[in-house]
């Protein structure tokens, strides 16, 4: 049965604004001869009677205008792209502005490839704007309905805002094994997906369009992954990756192919024309054009697209004291607590957690502390104690030292990042208290409200203090400043951060201050990021390339956890964190020894 | 056996160049187009009874009403001032404005709106005022005058193939009574000066067809309409459909002898046809946005000839005489 949009309908606000398209279902075909098919409306008929029964003698002269409007609309449509003229004063609104590299990708992927292809671009450049584009237009155009989109599970809430707030697309996020057939564009993650009873209904419908994120865990053809969006029954197919080819030709075999079966042929065929070993292909000209049949890699750099600049300032803060005094003894508490877990075999995260927030704030620890305290009882005597030290610190050096930078830009706006909420609430507590605007921003926040917060920052707020849960979605080009109060261990959030601000749109160039407190691990990983791999001069999109040749990103942290966990000195622990580095720097050379990269198109 | 893949081939048909991106932008409507979307918000704007002012030629201030408003944007969305802009160049130079030409949000809103308007509309009256120069009604010369019904139906026909799409309109009337069908009814309607007035006093007869009925001809005459139609804009890709599916053949076929990790089930290869057809498929999709019955006036003519009554229907609505 095809489907195509009549008309929307308007109902309620939110479905006013979000475009909601209602849908007309169609007869089976009708083969008029070899050439062509005719799809007869269906429910055109149940809508004839419905209003001649429940809608009589409304005005002729509405009816005569709509007949002049529908043949003025056919007649003048002014765009090649239908999206560009419908949100262009949306866009205007919401601050998104489409780059040509963009349109010719949205263009080209309709026009050429007619709905199937890879999205290679590389990072930043904007690849869910363009799987948008492509969207809205097929919507627009009535040849989509029914849209799943398959994202990581942190990236499903991102997709969710900028398909919302970017293109006005009606999606919701799946949270019910109903959602699958009660909506029409659904947002999920492709592990929640993949699983009965989802994946049963998932495959029992035919979909309009299918887009997966972050595609390139779809190139083993032997994993759940791929053997499950192979069997989706999909119309158009679009593909999100900025890293297609990595190790392997057979790997992006095996992406072409769940794309377009028979692109490359066989794989027989495909490794005796193309592959010369697993990591080096012949005849790659050709290869490259029959990859850029399917494929679009969009780069940065000059004469392309360029960002403006980063300006990374690392901070080394002296604790107080009261605050050093606190941190060691609480060091000796966790380093004693660790080895005693790691000897009964439980877990060591609480303690792991305990010690980066107090890196991060001596309320955030303290929160922590008499959680533990509540929990241990009787035997609480040692966190009691670290506790009341806690509470008691009166100076807090970060706190100082983030007053004074942003006392340096007056009322610019700056956008605090931490990974904790104690900390977030602690750091809010100070700001008012110096007579700055300041708004919360954090997963816990309803959709509403986050909409409300980000308002009242763009309109009135001097600082915005968010949590890495509560970013993701939040693209604040309009600011240029981030301050990193702590540091996540894993460097790809601290590049979610930074991304929030220095991202296509940005007109200024990016002040990054890094605070790491000296004399504790926050230092040791401060080194490691600066100075070992230099990651912030790296350009946007380097640091997960690199970080998925070393392993997958998340191994970064367990490593970090590692050397915590064994080394019994302050000389082992710089020592492992320099061999760290170094494991790191290799695999930042890995890409270049690839030749298989140069198949780009 | 040796597998070239199909797009290795050259007898491929030429895909789309890649257009230059000053080419994707949105064009400037021409004189004639403005005119057109000048009168349709002034329309508009009478019938919703709203106040419009022209800031300049192609700036318009739209005062909406508080049923516009909530028609626009939602339920319970008090009445608003909007500036619109009848071309790009316009919505450049006034950043406060909203674009408004065909495809743009508002644009498509207040068709929408006009659509909900349109789409009651049923059970019309004609009075025809003059035919033409010469006759008037209601003078029939002699002749019997009834009026009869008649389902008109505005269609969208929608030209779809793998990358493109057209449409165009037309509308298609019924005779309820003989089951004679009109192209081009809305037109004759319009050229008839018709005016909507309360039905005269004259007899009105009742629909022998129904409207299900009414319906299922006129997709048969859609139907042979197309048929007849030349289909050189479906050729190009219908092989293009062909060339894919004889590459995916030739994959599947190559499959089986291999021992490779794929699926080599049929129904992967159905589902993969039938992926194919559906999204390269060219296809006219035929489907109605409004709808009207109208009660017109037939003349009927009787003359005894020879003993034999002889009779005449004649439509002054489209000029002919129905046999």
């Amino acid at each position: 049965m095809e489907i195509r949009i009549t008309v929307p309908i308007l109902k309620n606000t939110r479905r006013a604004l979000l475009d909601a398209p209602k849908f007309e279902s169609f007869h089976d075909p009708v083969e008029i001869n070899d050439a062509f098919r005719v799809h007869f409306s269906k429910s055109g008929l149940a809508t004839l009677l419905h209003s001649m029964r429940y809608k009589p003698n409304a005005s002729w002269a509405w009816h005569r205008l709509c007949r002049e409007a529908e043949d003025l609309t056919r007649t003048h449509a002014v765009s090649r792209l239908l999206c560009l003229t419908h949100l262009s004063t949306h866009w205007e609104r919401v601050g998104v502005v489409p780059y040509s590299h963009q349109l010719a990708t949205a263009h080209r992927v309709i026009e050429e490839m007619r709905g199937r292809a890879i999205l290679a671009d590389e990072v930043g450049l904007g690849k869910t704007i363009e799987a948008g584009m492509i969207l809205k237009e097929y919507m627009l155009r009535g040849l989509v309905r029914r849209t799943l989109i398959l994202t990581p599970a942190s990236l499903s809430r991102q997709w969710f805002y900028e398909m919302r707030e970017k293109f006005r697309i009606p999606v919701v996020m799946q949270r019910s094994q109903y959602d699958w057939l009660r909506h029409e564009c659904i947002v999920a993650s492709i592990d929640t997906a993949k699983r009965q009873p989802h994946a049963a209904e998932i495959l029992s419908q035919d979909w309009d369009m299918l887009i997966v994120d972050e595609a390139h865990r779809l190139k083993n053809s032997r994993t759940q992954n791929w053997q499950f969006i192979n069997s989706i029954s999909k119309k158009y197919f679009l593909m999100l990756t900025a890293t297609p080819v990595q190790n392997d030709l057979k790997e992006l075999y095996n992406l072409i192919t769940l794309l377009k079966p028979g692109q490359l042929g066989t794989y027989r065929d495909f490794k005796q024309r193309f592959v010369q070993d697993k990591r080096t292909p012949k005849d790659s000209k050709q290869l490259q054009n029959l990859l850029s049949q399917v494929m679009i890699r969009n780069r940065r750099g000059k004469g392309t697209i360029e960002f403006t600049k980063r300006i990374v300032h690392p901070v080394a803060v002296t604790l107080t004291e009261q605050e050093q005094q606190f941190y060691r003894m609480l060091h000796n508490f966790v380093r004693t607590k660790m080895q005693t877990s790691l000897a009964l075999k439980r877990t060591i995260l609480p303690y792991i957690t305990l010690l980066r927030e107090a890196c991060s704030s001596s309320w955030a620890a303290a929160l922590t502390l008499k959680k533990l305290a509540e929990k241990a009882g009787p035997d609480s005597k040692d966190l009691l104690s670290l506790l009341e030290m806690a509470v008691n610190i009166e100076i807090s050096a970060k706190i100082e030292c983030l007053l004074k930078i942003l006392g340096e830009y007056g009322h610019e706006k700056v956008i605090v990042f931490t990974e904790y909420r104690g900390t977030q609430a602690f750091i809010k507590r100070h700001l008012e208290e110096a007579g700055l605007a300041t708004v919360n921003f954090d997963g816990s926040l309803s959709a509403g409200r986050k909409e409300f917060t980000k308002f009242l920052f763009s309109r009135y707020g001097d600082v915005m203090i968010s949590t890495e849960a509560g970013a993701e979605g939040l693209n604040l080009q309009y600011c240029n400043k981030v301050v990193n109060f702590d540091l996540p261990w894993n460097p790809m959030r601290l590049e979610q951060r930074i991304g929030r601000v220095h991202r296509l749109g940005q007109t200024q160039d990016v002040l990054v201050f890094n605070l790491a407190t000296a004399g504790t691990i926050e230092e040791h990983i401060l080194k490691l990021l600066h100075e070992k791999i230099n990651m912030f001069e790296m350009v946007v999109g380097e640091l997960d390339a690199i970080l998925s040749q070393f392993g997958a990103s998340g191994s970064l942290e367990s490593r970090v956890i590692d050397i915590l966990t064994k080394a019994d000195s302050e000389e082992e622990l710089r020592h492992e964190f320099d061999e760290l580095g170094d494991d790191i720097l290799k695999a930042r050379q890995l890409p270049s020894e690839v030749g298989i990269f140069e198949l780009y198109p | 056996m040796s597998y070239i893949p199909s797009v290795l081939s050259n007898d491929r048909p030429a895909e789309t160049p890649v257009e230059s991106l000053t080419d994707l932008s949105i064009k400037e409507p021409t004189p004639a187009a403005l005119k057109g979307f000048q009168k349709f918000l002034e329309i508009f704007c009478q019938y919703m009874k709203m106040k419009l002012e022209w800031l300049c030629p192609n700036l318009a201030l739209l005062h909406l009403s508080n049923e516009a408003a909530s028609l626009l944007e939602g339920r319970r969305i008090p009445g608003y001032t909007c500036k619109l802009a009848l071309s790009p160049q316009t919505a450049a130079k006034h950043p406060d404005a909203a674009l408004f030409m065909p495809g743009s949000y508002h644009w498509d809103r207040i068709l929408e709106i006009v659509r909900e308007k349109a789409s009651n509309c049923s059970k019309y009256v004609v009075e025809i005022t003059a035919l033409g120069k010469a006759v008037s009604l209601p003078e029939t010369d002699g002749g019997l005058l009834v009026y009869e019904p008649h389902l008109l139906i505005h269609w969208c026909l929608n030209y779809v193939t793998g990358n493109v799409s057209q449409q165009r309109n037309l509308d298609l009337a019924i005779n309820l009574i003989s089951g004679d069908l009109f192209y081009g009814y809305f037109q004759s309607l319009l050229a008839c000066q018709l005016e909507e007035t309360p039905l005269p006093h004259i007899p009105k007869t009742r629909a022998k067809i129904s409207y299900k009925k009414a319906y299922d001809f006129m997709l048969q005459e859609l139907n042979y309409m197309l048929s007849n139609e030349s289909s050189a804009w479906a050729k190009p890709a219908q092989a293009h459909l062909e060339l894919e599916l004889t590459a995916l053949a030739k994959y599947y076929a190559g499959q089986s002898t291999e021992e490779s990790s794929f699926n080599k089930s049929q129904w992967e290869y159905d589902k993969s046809r039938r992926e194919l057809k559906q999204r390269l498929a060219p296809r006219v999709m035929a489907s109605p946005f409004a709808t009207a019955l109208i009660y017109a006036p037939i003349i009927t003519y009787e003359m005894d000839f020879d003993g034999e009554v002889l009779a005449l229907r004649f439509d002054p609505v489209t000029g002919q005489s129905l046999g």
